[in-house]
């Protein structure tokens, strides 16, 4: 006992009698240590037993670290830990002119480049008071925007059959998502982090027959969903797997300030590109799938990847009906020159992408580098659920519910 | 360098490392079967940990497809694998870690650095305040991939360089040098 | 004991939808690109491996200022008077010797924002993507065309020029100081 006294302070009891212990870096390769140290000290023993599920795990999408107190196999609580990816993003949009960050918003949610391109980009417009663009801008953003969708979807229902036991829906889905990918290639030159969407415009035009190239891509996709879905999604395995799994009531979820498919997977049918339209969206007609609760209770981890499945039918029809009406026209001629905001001006801006609802908080201070730059994640939020659906499930159900949730930690961390 | 051997090595063994027998065609065999056997089933650890992890799952897809190289398994603990691909930006809060999971392989172990980030720091290295400023900081690197992200063909293309280095590479000289 | 038997037959007749998908898969070409052997055609437009032509080069920092991460270093000597160096494919008069201009590959996140504003269209992205080193000095890219020893030449040239210059300015500067001097004493 007296041993802590002259050590430093590495752990500690919290009001539940949950041993918590100081994980900086500095402390981490003594975490052994001070475990053994605090069990000895405290006489602590019990049947829970506090479990890392590591930064380095197959099945957390990603460096993150959830500290899960079993009993058994039973999940009593999950506290995530993040950080593990920060990266600043936030503190080197205080050293970058507005047009030079649009890369580094690309590796926010990576999964989604062009989302979080346009996000961003809409906020600095907003900024501007740049609200006229030509409508073959608008119509390419949209465009990039849900073609980024289908394949951000595409990647998370494909490991989310990983993470299930399913390894060939995986394949299945990389190859279509891989189709995608070739488009953008010839579109923006770069396969995932494209730096396409710029302050006022787009960085190049449309390539000669690249409409008619996306049009065929459809053709062809329609008829996989359907066999993804034979595959996979009707699989009475597969239902048994994610149907009762991960429950979230509707008004839970509303509390967390959820948002994306999490949220209309519990039945609340909310969508900023209907409720909220920005860009040309209040042009197309498309439905919002919520979860109907087919094979189980509304709000299960089934549900939400329902709700995926369907939002990739739908970005498919907002597609077909895009590409049939993007007029000509000059897409550089909004681009402008110089970005130099007036002083003191801030502007916010929330826009949906394919994870939930990204917003960009900009504040200028007159020269052409932001003072502050904020972004409010979707996954951050998002992953504070992990602890409300786990508790009394079983580890191998903990993770299908992250991978229902469908974290990407760029966004997480920034 | 013969007096820094350890004295419980058999004669025979001293005798190749002090070069009196030099490559015979015997050792240059037995090199040349341990290299086809470990250059062709380099098992890697999954370790993806930013977008360059999404382009190393494509090169594990189909189309580029990364098991025709014999490495496609990806083990998720380090104990049963034999090549970390570090894909994606180290951070210091996981700079340890990486530290840890490293010395739990055992060997013969490499390490690809994939993607600018893991190489030196990538876009982060001017203002990134928790990025580590390249992998090789903490582990040593055999092959550095530049991309931002890497293309899947660029990540097999290092995966063939870092084959073409272990064909190069003599057993048993590296367990002396290892050892000494 | 029905239910048994029908979520019996209910996961068997699941799976076999299933395996029928994956049997029909079995007759259908695969997608694999054999990757040594065969290469995927990269689209024009793409954007792999900077490369700086650097006979076109007029060293006017375009490149270095919009990079974001700052991975392009350039260094320049201003050419004197009497000397010729040129002029650009497009026409514009090179002013700058050249002397170092490297390129961090490592460092480089392949946005494209360099090639979009330089004035001569020197410095492009081509489609090369096989560059991996077992050193990490080796993904400088060095293009100045100058030798090292000529390079630091011309670099003490025209430090030492300068610092003529400089002294020259300050001279002048004393001799008007000290008639302005001399008038107000008169």
């Amino acid at each position: 006992m007296f041993n802590n006294i002259f050590k430093k302070q590495r752990y500690y009891f919290d009001s539940e009698g949950l041993l918590v212990v100081d994980m900086s870096p500095s402390s981490a390769v003594h975490y052994q240590e001070a475990v053994q140290a605090a069990t000895q000290d405290a006489g602590f023993s019990g049947e829970d037993m506090v479990i890392n599920f590591g930064p380095q795990h197959p099945s957390t999408h990603g460096v993150l670290r959830l500290e899960v107190v079993l009993e058994g196999e039973l999940v009593k609580k999950v506290t995530p830990h993040l950080g593990y990816l920060h990266r600043n993003f936030e503190k080197h949009a205080e050293y970058i002119p507005y047009n030079e960050i649009v890369p580094y918003t690309d590796r926010l949610d990576y999964l989604a480049a062009m989302n979080m391109n346009l996000g961003y980009v809409l906020a600095v417009e907003k900024l501007l008071g740049l609200t006229e663009l030509p409508e073959r801008v608008e119509y390419i953003r949209v465009i990039c925007a849900e073609f980024n969708r289908i394949a951000s979807h595409l990647m998370a229902i494909g490991t989310f059959g990983l993470d299930a036991g399913a390894i060939t829906p995986f394949l299945w889905a990389f190859r279509d998502r891989e189709k995608i990918l070739d488009l953008f290639e010839w579109l923006s030159g770069a396969r995932m982090l494209y730096n396409y969407i710029w302050v006022g415009g787009v960085a190049r035009d449309l390539p000669d027959g690249w409409v008619e190239k996306a049009k065929e891509f459809l053709d062809y996709f329609e008829p996989m969903m359907v066999e993804f879905n034979n595959l996979l999604t009707h699989n009475h395995i597969f239902i048994e797997r994610t149907a009762h799994i991960g429950i979230l009531p509707a008004d839970v979820a509303i509390n967390y300030a959820a948002t994306g498919p999490v949220l209309r997977g519990s039945g609340v049918k909310w969508d900023l590109r209907r409720d909220q339209p920005y860009s040309i969206y209040d042009r197309f007609e498309f439905d919002i799938p919520v979860g109907e609760g087919m094979y189980g209770p509304v709000g299960s981890a089934f549900d939400r990847y329902w709700v995926r499945i369907r939002e990739i039918e739908e970005s498919v029809k907002i597609l077909r009906q895009a590409l049939d009406q993007i007029p000509e026209g000059d897409v550089f001629e909004a681009i402008p020159r110089k970005i130099r905001p007036p002083a003191g001006k801030e502007a916010y801006f929330r826009s949906e992408a394919p994870r939930g609802e990204i917003g960009f908080y900009i504040r200028s201070n007159g020269s052409d580098i932001p003072d502050r730059v904020k972004c409010r994640s979707s996954c951050f939020v998002n992953i504070s659920l992990i602890d409300e659906i786990s508790r009394g499930q079983l580890v191998a159900d903990l993770v299908i519910n992250i991978g229902s949730i469908d974290i990407v930690l760029g966004e997480v961390d920034r | 360098m013969a007096d820094s051997i350890q004295p419980y090595l058999p004669e025979e063994i001293k005798a190749i490392y002090e070069g009196r027998y030099g490559d015979n065609v015997i050792i240059t065999s037995v090199d040349k079967i341990l290299n086809w056997a470990k250059l062709s089933s380099l098992w890697p650890m999954t370790f993806g940990l930013a977008c360059c992890a999404i382009e190393m799952m494509a090169a594990s897809a189909s189309r580029f497809d990364i098991d025709r190289f014999g490495a496609g398994v990806f083990r998720p603990s380090p104990r049963q694998s034999d090549l970390m691909i570090v894909a994606g930006t180290v951070t210091m809060k996981m700079a340890d870690r990486i530290k840890v999971l490293y010395d739990q392989m055992p060997e013969p172990k490499y390490v690809i650095a994939m993607g600018s980030c893991a190489t030196c720091g990538g876009p982060y290295w001017k203002h990134g305040y928790h990025v580590l400023k390249g992998v090789d900081q903490i582990v040593p690197v055999d092959v550095y991939v530049p991309g931002c992200p890497p293309r899947p063909e660029a990540l097999l293309d290092g995966l063939l360089k870092l084959q073409q280095k272990i064909r190069r590479e003599s057993h048993i000289r590296r367990k002396f040098e290892a050892s000494v | 004991m029905r239910t048994y038997f029908r979520n019996v037959y209910r996961s068997l007749i699941t799976i076999l939808i299933g395996m029928r998908q994956t049997w029909r898969h079995l007759f259908t070409p695969s997608v694999t690109l054999q990757y040594p052997h065969e290469k995927w055609d990269l689209p024009v437009g793409t954007r792999q491996q900077l490369f700086v032509n650097i006979d076109d080069c007029i060293g006017c920092y375009k490149c270095a200022r919009i990079c974001p991460v700052d991975c392009i270093y350039i260094d320049t000597v201003k050419a004197k008077p009497d000397e010729d160096l040129g002029k650009a494919s497009t026409g514009n008069p090179i002013r700058q010797h050249v002397v170092r201009f490297d390129i961090d590959m490592f460092k480089c996140c392949y946005c494209n924002f360099c090639t979009t504003v330089c004035p001569t269209d020197c410095i492009y992205m081509t489609d090369k993507y096989e560059t991996s080193v077992y050193d990490r000095s080796n993904g400088i890219y060095h293009f100045s065309k100058y030798a090292p020893d000529y390079a630091a030449k011309l670099i003490v040239d025209e430090k030492e020029a300068e610092a003529a210059k400089a002294a020259a300015r300050a001279a002048a500067k004393e001799k008007a100081m000290a008639a302005k001097k001399a008038k107000v004493a008169e």
